[in-house]
Protein backbone atom coordinates (compact mmCIF):
# COMPACT_ATOMS: atom_id res chain seq x y z
CA UNK A 1 0.00 0.00 0.00
CA UNK A 2 1.34 3.35 -0.99
CA UNK A 3 1.56 5.75 1.89
CA UNK A 4 1.31 8.97 -0.19
CA UNK A 5 -2.25 8.22 -1.28
CA UNK A 6 -4.67 10.30 0.80
CA UNK A 7 -8.25 9.30 -0.04
CA UNK A 8 -9.75 11.43 2.75
CA UNK A 9 -8.35 14.66 1.22
CA UNK A 10 -9.57 13.74 -2.28
CA UNK A 11 -13.07 13.00 -0.97
CA UNK A 12 -13.13 16.42 0.69
CA UNK A 13 -12.18 18.11 -2.60
CA UNK A 14 -14.87 16.17 -4.49
CA UNK A 15 -17.50 17.25 -1.97
CA UNK A 16 -16.44 20.93 -2.36
CA UNK A 17 -16.61 20.71 -6.15
CA UNK A 18 -20.04 19.08 -6.02
CA UNK A 19 -21.33 21.79 -3.68
CA UNK A 20 -20.10 24.56 -6.07
CA UNK A 21 -21.21 22.80 -9.27
CA UNK A 22 -24.98 23.33 -8.93
CA UNK A 23 -24.81 27.08 -8.18
CA UNK A 24 -22.39 27.45 -11.07
CA UNK A 25 -24.81 25.72 -13.41
CA UNK A 26 -27.63 27.93 -12.08
CA UNK A 27 -25.51 31.07 -12.61
CA UNK A 28 -24.61 30.01 -16.11
CA UNK A 29 -28.28 29.31 -16.85
CA UNK A 30 -29.32 32.76 -15.63
CA UNK A 31 -26.56 34.48 -17.62
CA UNK A 32 -27.52 32.45 -20.69
CA UNK A 33 -31.21 33.38 -20.35
CA UNK A 34 -30.36 37.04 -19.80
CA UNK A 35 -28.19 36.95 -22.93
CA UNK A 36 -31.00 35.45 -24.99
CA UNK A 37 -33.45 38.00 -23.54
CA UNK A 38 -31.18 40.92 -24.41
CA UNK A 39 -30.61 39.64 -27.95
CA UNK A 40 -34.36 39.27 -28.49
CA UNK A 41 -35.02 42.74 -27.01
CA UNK A 42 -32.32 44.29 -29.24
CA UNK A 43 -33.90 42.57 -32.24
CA UNK A 44 -37.33 43.97 -31.31
CA UNK A 45 -35.84 47.46 -30.96
CA UNK A 46 -34.11 47.14 -34.36
CA UNK A 47 -37.37 46.08 -35.93
CA UNK A 48 -39.22 49.02 -34.31
CA UNK A 49 -36.51 51.40 -35.48
CA UNK A 50 -36.80 50.14 -39.05
CA UNK A 51 -40.58 50.58 -38.98
CA UNK A 52 -40.21 54.13 -37.68
CA UNK A 53 -37.57 54.90 -40.33
CA UNK A 54 -39.96 53.65 -43.02
CA UNK A 55 -42.76 55.81 -41.62
CA UNK A 56 -40.49 58.89 -41.54
CA UNK A 57 -39.29 58.24 -45.09
CA UNK A 58 -42.86 57.88 -46.33
CA UNK A 59 -43.88 61.20 -44.78
CA UNK A 60 -40.73 62.84 -46.19
CA UNK A 61 -41.49 61.47 -49.64
CA UNK A 62 -45.04 62.77 -49.37
CA UNK A 63 -43.82 66.21 -48.23
CA UNK A 64 -41.04 66.24 -50.83
CA UNK A 65 -43.58 65.89 -53.65
CA UNK A 66 -45.69 68.75 -52.28
CA UNK A 67 -45.38 71.99 -54.26
CA UNK A 68 -47.04 73.69 -51.30
CA UNK A 69 -44.07 72.80 -49.09
CA UNK A 70 -41.60 74.37 -51.50
CA UNK A 71 -43.67 77.54 -51.86
CA UNK A 72 -44.13 77.88 -48.12
CA UNK A 73 -40.43 77.34 -47.43
CA UNK A 74 -39.48 79.92 -50.04
CA UNK A 75 -41.92 82.40 -48.47
CA UNK A 76 -40.54 81.91 -44.94
CA UNK A 77 -36.92 81.92 -46.11
CA UNK A 78 -37.56 85.13 -48.09
CA UNK A 79 -39.28 86.74 -45.10
CA UNK A 80 -36.27 86.02 -42.87
CA UNK A 81 -33.90 87.49 -45.47
CA UNK A 82 -36.19 90.49 -46.01
CA UNK A 83 -36.37 91.15 -42.26
CA UNK A 84 -32.58 91.09 -42.18
CA UNK A 85 -32.38 93.46 -45.15
CA UNK A 86 -34.90 95.86 -43.61
CA UNK A 87 -33.03 95.94 -40.30
CA UNK A 88 -29.55 96.37 -41.74
CA UNK A 89 -29.90 98.29 -44.99
CA UNK A 90 -28.44 101.76 -45.26
CA UNK A 91 -30.43 104.44 -43.43
CA UNK A 92 -29.22 107.29 -45.68
CA UNK A 93 -32.68 108.06 -47.02
CA UNK A 94 -34.29 107.93 -43.56
CA UNK A 95 -31.82 110.31 -41.96
CA UNK A 96 -31.83 112.77 -44.86
CA UNK A 97 -35.60 112.72 -44.82
CA UNK A 98 -35.52 113.60 -41.11
CA UNK A 99 -32.99 116.37 -41.69
CA UNK A 100 -35.04 117.92 -44.51
CA UNK A 101 -38.32 117.67 -42.65
CA UNK A 102 -36.66 119.50 -39.75
CA UNK A 103 -35.73 122.48 -41.92
CA UNK A 104 -38.28 125.24 -41.28
CA UNK A 105 -40.53 126.26 -44.19
CA UNK A 106 -39.07 129.77 -44.41
CA UNK A 107 -35.81 128.22 -45.62
CA UNK A 108 -35.10 127.17 -49.15
CA UNK A 109 -33.16 123.89 -49.40
CA UNK A 110 -30.46 124.52 -52.00
CA UNK A 111 -28.46 121.33 -51.75
CA UNK A 112 -28.38 118.04 -49.92
CA UNK A 113 -25.77 115.30 -50.30
CA UNK A 114 -26.22 112.07 -48.39
CA UNK A 115 -23.78 109.23 -47.82
CA UNK A 116 -23.17 106.62 -45.14
CA UNK A 117 -20.85 108.93 -43.18
CA UNK A 118 -22.31 112.39 -43.43
CA UNK A 119 -25.08 114.49 -44.86
CA UNK A 120 -24.36 117.93 -46.29
CA UNK A 121 -27.20 120.40 -46.22
CA UNK A 122 -27.27 123.87 -47.67
CA UNK A 123 -30.20 126.15 -46.91
CA UNK A 124 -30.90 129.81 -47.62
CA UNK A 125 -33.23 132.50 -46.38
CA UNK A 126 -33.66 136.23 -46.64
CA UNK A 127 -34.31 136.58 -42.92
CA UNK A 128 -31.25 136.52 -40.67
CA UNK A 129 -33.39 135.97 -37.59
CA UNK A 130 -34.58 132.63 -39.04
CA UNK A 131 -31.02 131.32 -38.82
CA UNK A 132 -30.74 132.28 -35.17
CA UNK A 133 -33.87 130.29 -34.30
CA UNK A 134 -32.78 127.36 -36.45
CA UNK A 135 -29.26 127.18 -35.04
CA UNK A 136 -30.07 127.91 -31.42
CA UNK A 137 -33.31 126.05 -30.96
CA UNK A 138 -34.47 123.80 -33.80
CA UNK A 139 -31.15 122.14 -34.60
CA UNK A 140 -30.02 121.35 -31.00
CA UNK A 141 -33.45 119.84 -30.31
CA UNK A 142 -33.18 117.78 -33.49
CA UNK A 143 -29.66 116.59 -32.57
CA UNK A 144 -30.84 115.61 -29.10
CA UNK A 145 -33.79 113.62 -30.46
CA UNK A 146 -31.56 111.84 -33.00
CA UNK A 147 -28.46 111.30 -30.89
CA UNK A 148 -28.36 107.62 -31.87
CA UNK A 149 -27.73 108.44 -35.53
CA UNK A 150 -26.16 111.89 -35.50
CA UNK A 151 -22.88 112.32 -33.67
CA UNK A 152 -22.03 115.88 -34.64
CA UNK A 153 -23.41 118.86 -36.54
CA UNK A 154 -20.92 121.34 -37.95
CA UNK A 155 -21.42 124.65 -39.72
CA UNK A 156 -19.18 124.46 -42.77
CA UNK A 157 -20.17 127.82 -44.21
CA UNK A 158 -22.38 130.81 -43.56
CA UNK A 159 -22.42 133.54 -46.18
CA UNK A 160 -24.34 136.58 -47.25
CA UNK A 161 -25.40 136.58 -50.89
CA UNK A 162 -27.41 138.87 -53.17
CA UNK A 163 -30.58 136.89 -52.41
CA UNK A 164 -30.04 136.72 -48.65
CA UNK A 165 -28.06 134.35 -46.47
CA UNK A 166 -26.78 130.81 -47.04
CA UNK A 167 -25.95 128.25 -44.37
CA UNK A 168 -24.12 124.99 -45.05
CA UNK A 169 -24.22 122.24 -42.42
CA UNK A 170 -22.49 118.89 -42.11
CA UNK A 171 -24.30 116.17 -40.15
CA UNK A 172 -21.88 113.46 -39.03
CA UNK A 173 -23.75 110.24 -38.92
CA UNK A 174 -23.35 107.08 -36.80
CA UNK A 175 -24.00 103.62 -38.33
CA UNK A 176 -25.83 104.76 -41.41
CA UNK B 1 1.94 17.35 -25.16
CA UNK B 2 1.25 13.92 -26.52
CA UNK B 3 -2.23 12.53 -26.95
CA UNK B 4 -1.84 10.00 -24.14
CA UNK B 5 -0.55 12.71 -21.81
CA UNK B 6 -3.53 14.90 -22.66
CA UNK B 7 -5.93 12.08 -21.91
CA UNK B 8 -4.19 11.44 -18.63
CA UNK B 9 -4.41 15.18 -17.79
CA UNK B 10 -8.13 15.27 -18.63
CA UNK B 11 -8.85 12.19 -16.55
CA UNK B 12 -6.80 13.45 -13.62
CA UNK B 13 -8.38 16.97 -13.57
CA UNK B 14 -11.83 16.12 -14.95
CA UNK B 15 -13.60 17.14 -11.81
CA UNK B 16 -12.04 20.64 -12.03
CA UNK B 17 -12.38 21.17 -15.78
CA UNK B 18 -16.20 21.18 -15.97
CA UNK B 19 -16.77 23.88 -13.30
CA UNK B 20 -13.87 25.85 -14.79
CA UNK B 21 -15.49 25.56 -18.23
CA UNK B 22 -18.79 26.81 -16.81
CA UNK B 23 -17.07 29.80 -15.18
CA UNK B 24 -15.24 30.65 -18.43
CA UNK B 25 -18.49 30.25 -20.40
CA UNK B 26 -20.32 32.56 -18.00
CA UNK B 27 -17.62 35.21 -18.31
CA UNK B 28 -17.66 34.93 -22.07
CA UNK B 29 -21.43 35.42 -22.13
CA UNK B 30 -21.19 38.44 -19.86
CA UNK B 31 -18.40 40.16 -21.75
CA UNK B 32 -19.18 39.09 -25.30
CA UNK B 33 -22.98 39.12 -25.29
CA UNK B 34 -24.57 40.90 -22.34
CA UNK B 35 -22.40 44.03 -22.18
CA UNK B 36 -22.33 44.65 -25.97
CA UNK B 37 -26.10 44.08 -26.13
CA UNK B 38 -26.63 46.63 -23.37
CA UNK B 39 -24.70 49.17 -25.41
CA UNK B 40 -26.70 48.26 -28.53
CA UNK B 41 -30.01 48.50 -26.67
CA UNK B 42 -29.18 51.94 -25.22
CA UNK B 43 -28.16 53.14 -28.68
CA UNK B 44 -31.31 51.73 -30.31
CA UNK B 45 -33.55 53.28 -27.65
CA UNK B 46 -31.97 56.68 -28.29
CA UNK B 47 -32.40 56.14 -32.03
CA UNK B 48 -36.07 55.24 -31.58
CA UNK B 49 -36.61 58.29 -29.39
CA UNK B 50 -35.06 60.51 -32.10
CA UNK B 51 -37.12 58.83 -34.82
CA UNK B 52 -40.35 59.35 -32.86
CA UNK B 53 -39.43 63.01 -32.40
CA UNK B 54 -38.70 63.30 -36.13
CA UNK B 55 -42.04 61.72 -37.04
CA UNK B 56 -43.83 64.09 -34.66
CA UNK B 57 -42.04 67.00 -36.37
CA UNK B 58 -42.93 65.70 -39.84
CA UNK B 59 -46.59 65.30 -38.86
CA UNK B 60 -46.53 68.80 -37.41
CA UNK B 61 -45.06 70.05 -40.72
CA UNK B 62 -47.86 68.29 -42.61
CA UNK B 63 -50.48 69.89 -40.38
CA UNK B 64 -48.89 73.32 -40.84
CA UNK B 65 -49.01 72.96 -44.62
CA UNK B 66 -52.61 71.67 -44.54
CA UNK B 67 -53.68 74.71 -42.53
CA UNK B 68 -52.56 77.16 -45.26
CA UNK B 69 -54.76 77.92 -48.23
CA UNK B 70 -53.24 77.64 -51.69
CA UNK B 71 -54.48 81.13 -52.70
CA UNK B 72 -52.99 82.80 -49.65
CA UNK B 73 -49.68 81.01 -50.21
CA UNK B 74 -49.52 82.08 -53.88
CA UNK B 75 -50.29 85.66 -52.91
CA UNK B 76 -47.58 85.65 -50.21
CA UNK B 77 -45.10 84.11 -52.63
CA UNK B 78 -45.79 86.87 -55.17
CA UNK B 79 -45.25 89.54 -52.52
CA UNK B 80 -41.95 88.17 -51.20
CA UNK B 81 -40.65 87.38 -54.69
CA UNK B 82 -41.35 90.97 -55.67
CA UNK B 83 -39.69 92.32 -52.52
CA UNK B 84 -36.59 90.14 -52.85
CA UNK B 85 -36.40 88.79 -56.41
CA UNK B 86 -34.75 85.46 -57.08
CA UNK B 87 -32.43 87.05 -59.63
CA UNK B 88 -31.36 90.39 -61.07
CA UNK B 89 -34.52 91.78 -62.60
CA UNK B 90 -34.14 95.09 -64.43
CA UNK B 91 -37.86 95.26 -65.18
CA UNK B 92 -38.72 95.20 -61.49
CA UNK B 93 -36.01 97.78 -60.77
CA UNK B 94 -37.47 100.13 -63.37
CA UNK B 95 -40.91 99.55 -61.90
CA UNK B 96 -39.65 100.44 -58.38
CA UNK B 97 -37.94 103.61 -59.65
CA UNK B 98 -41.10 104.67 -61.51
CA UNK B 99 -43.32 103.98 -58.49
CA UNK B 100 -41.02 105.97 -56.20
CA UNK B 101 -40.92 108.84 -58.70
CA UNK B 102 -44.71 108.87 -58.92
CA UNK B 103 -45.05 108.80 -55.13
CA UNK B 104 -42.58 111.70 -54.65
CA UNK B 105 -43.81 113.75 -57.60
CA UNK B 106 -40.47 113.51 -59.41
CA UNK B 107 -39.27 112.07 -62.69
CA UNK B 108 -36.67 109.45 -63.50
CA UNK B 109 -34.53 111.10 -66.15
CA UNK B 110 -32.31 108.07 -66.72
CA UNK B 111 -30.85 105.14 -64.94
CA UNK B 112 -28.10 102.64 -65.54
CA UNK B 113 -27.59 99.22 -64.05
CA UNK B 114 -24.22 97.75 -63.17
CA UNK B 115 -25.24 94.20 -63.98
CA UNK B 116 -21.83 92.62 -63.36
CA UNK B 117 -20.37 89.55 -64.99
CA UNK B 118 -22.31 87.42 -67.41
CA UNK B 119 -20.14 84.34 -67.26
CA UNK B 120 -17.08 83.20 -65.33
CA UNK B 121 -16.08 81.33 -62.18
CA UNK B 122 -14.90 84.47 -60.41
CA UNK B 123 -18.09 86.42 -61.03
CA UNK B 124 -19.67 87.53 -57.80
CA UNK B 125 -22.64 89.78 -57.07
CA UNK B 126 -21.81 93.48 -56.81
CA UNK B 127 -22.38 93.65 -53.08
CA UNK B 128 -23.40 91.27 -50.34
CA UNK B 129 -23.04 93.32 -47.22
CA UNK B 130 -26.15 92.19 -45.38
CA UNK B 131 -26.80 88.63 -46.41
CA UNK B 132 -28.35 89.33 -49.80
CA UNK B 133 -26.50 90.21 -53.00
CA UNK B 134 -27.19 93.58 -54.56
CA UNK B 135 -27.22 95.12 -57.98
CA UNK B 136 -26.03 98.71 -58.22
CA UNK B 137 -28.14 101.27 -60.03
CA UNK B 138 -27.30 104.90 -60.83
CA UNK B 139 -30.29 107.14 -61.44
CA UNK B 140 -30.89 110.79 -62.21
CA UNK B 141 -34.05 112.26 -60.76
CA UNK B 142 -35.64 115.61 -61.43
CA UNK B 143 -38.29 117.39 -59.44
CA UNK B 144 -39.73 120.76 -58.55
CA UNK B 145 -37.13 121.41 -55.87
CA UNK B 146 -34.51 119.74 -53.69
CA UNK B 147 -37.09 118.66 -51.13
CA UNK B 148 -39.05 116.65 -53.69
CA UNK B 149 -35.88 115.15 -55.18
CA UNK B 150 -34.76 114.12 -51.69
CA UNK B 151 -38.26 112.74 -51.10
CA UNK B 152 -37.60 110.25 -53.89
CA UNK B 153 -35.25 108.35 -51.52
CA UNK B 154 -37.97 108.03 -48.88
CA UNK B 155 -40.47 106.83 -51.47
CA UNK B 156 -37.97 104.33 -52.87
CA UNK B 157 -37.47 102.89 -49.39
CA UNK B 158 -41.10 101.76 -49.43
CA UNK B 159 -41.03 100.46 -52.99
CA UNK B 160 -40.51 96.86 -54.03
CA UNK B 161 -38.02 95.31 -54.78
CA UNK B 162 -36.20 96.34 -51.63
CA UNK B 163 -33.32 98.73 -52.08
CA UNK B 164 -30.95 100.96 -50.15
CA UNK B 165 -29.79 104.40 -51.13
CA UNK B 166 -26.03 104.46 -50.82
CA UNK B 167 -25.36 108.03 -51.90
CA UNK B 168 -27.22 110.91 -53.39
CA UNK B 169 -26.60 114.50 -54.37
CA UNK B 170 -29.52 116.84 -54.93
CA UNK B 171 -29.47 120.48 -55.96
CA UNK B 172 -31.58 122.77 -58.12
CA UNK B 173 -34.33 120.22 -58.58
CA UNK B 174 -32.00 117.53 -59.94
CA UNK B 175 -30.53 114.61 -58.06
CA UNK B 176 -28.15 111.80 -58.77
CA UNK B 177 -28.62 108.59 -56.83
CA UNK B 178 -26.59 105.45 -56.28
CA UNK B 179 -28.92 102.68 -55.15
CA UNK B 180 -28.43 99.02 -54.35
CA UNK B 181 -31.32 96.71 -55.20
CA UNK B 182 -31.43 93.41 -53.33
CA UNK B 183 -32.02 89.99 -54.81
CA UNK B 184 -31.37 86.47 -53.57
CA UNK B 185 -31.42 83.08 -55.24
CA UNK B 186 -33.16 80.15 -53.60
CA UNK B 187 -30.98 77.40 -52.20
CA UNK B 188 -32.91 74.50 -53.78
CA UNK B 189 -31.04 71.75 -51.91
CA UNK B 190 -31.70 73.42 -48.58
CA UNK B 191 -35.41 73.72 -49.38
CA UNK B 192 -35.58 70.10 -50.52
CA UNK B 193 -33.84 68.71 -47.44
CA UNK B 194 -35.56 70.81 -44.83
CA UNK B 195 -38.69 69.15 -43.45
CA UNK B 196 -39.06 71.31 -40.37
CA UNK B 197 -42.00 73.47 -41.39
CA UNK B 198 -43.18 75.75 -38.62
CA UNK B 199 -46.10 78.15 -38.67
CA UNK B 200 -45.08 81.74 -39.45
CA UNK B 201 -43.62 83.60 -36.49
CA UNK B 202 -45.06 86.95 -35.44
CA UNK B 203 -41.93 88.67 -36.83
CA UNK B 204 -42.47 87.00 -40.22
CA UNK B 205 -46.15 87.98 -40.20
CA UNK B 206 -45.21 91.59 -39.38
CA UNK B 207 -42.66 91.68 -42.20
CA UNK B 208 -45.21 90.26 -44.64
CA UNK B 209 -47.82 92.82 -43.53
CA UNK B 210 -45.29 95.62 -44.06
CA UNK B 211 -44.51 94.39 -47.58
CA UNK B 212 -48.21 94.08 -48.42
CA UNK B 213 -48.69 97.69 -47.27
CA UNK B 214 -45.87 98.81 -49.54
CA UNK B 215 -47.11 96.82 -52.53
Amino acid sequence: MKEDINLVEQKKTDTTIKSVFNPLIALFGIVFLVSIGLIVYAFILSSTSETLADTANNIKAELGKSAKKQKYQIVTERLNSIKNVLETRSKVSQITSKIISNVPDEFSVDLINGSDREVLLSVSSTELSSFATYLESTLPKFAKNNSKVISKIEISDFAETKEGYTLSLVFKVINL
Amino acid sequence: MKNSELKLFVVKYKRYLIPLGIIVGTFLLVFMVILPQFATIVEKMKQIEDQRAEIALLNSSKNTLNSISEEELDSNLDTVAKALPLEKNVELIFSALSDAAAASDTNVQDFSVKVGGVYGLAIKPVGQAIGAPTIEVSAHISGADVRSVAGFASALEKALPLSETIKFDASSGVGSYIINFFFKAVDASQVANDFNIQPMSQAQKNTLKQLQDWQ
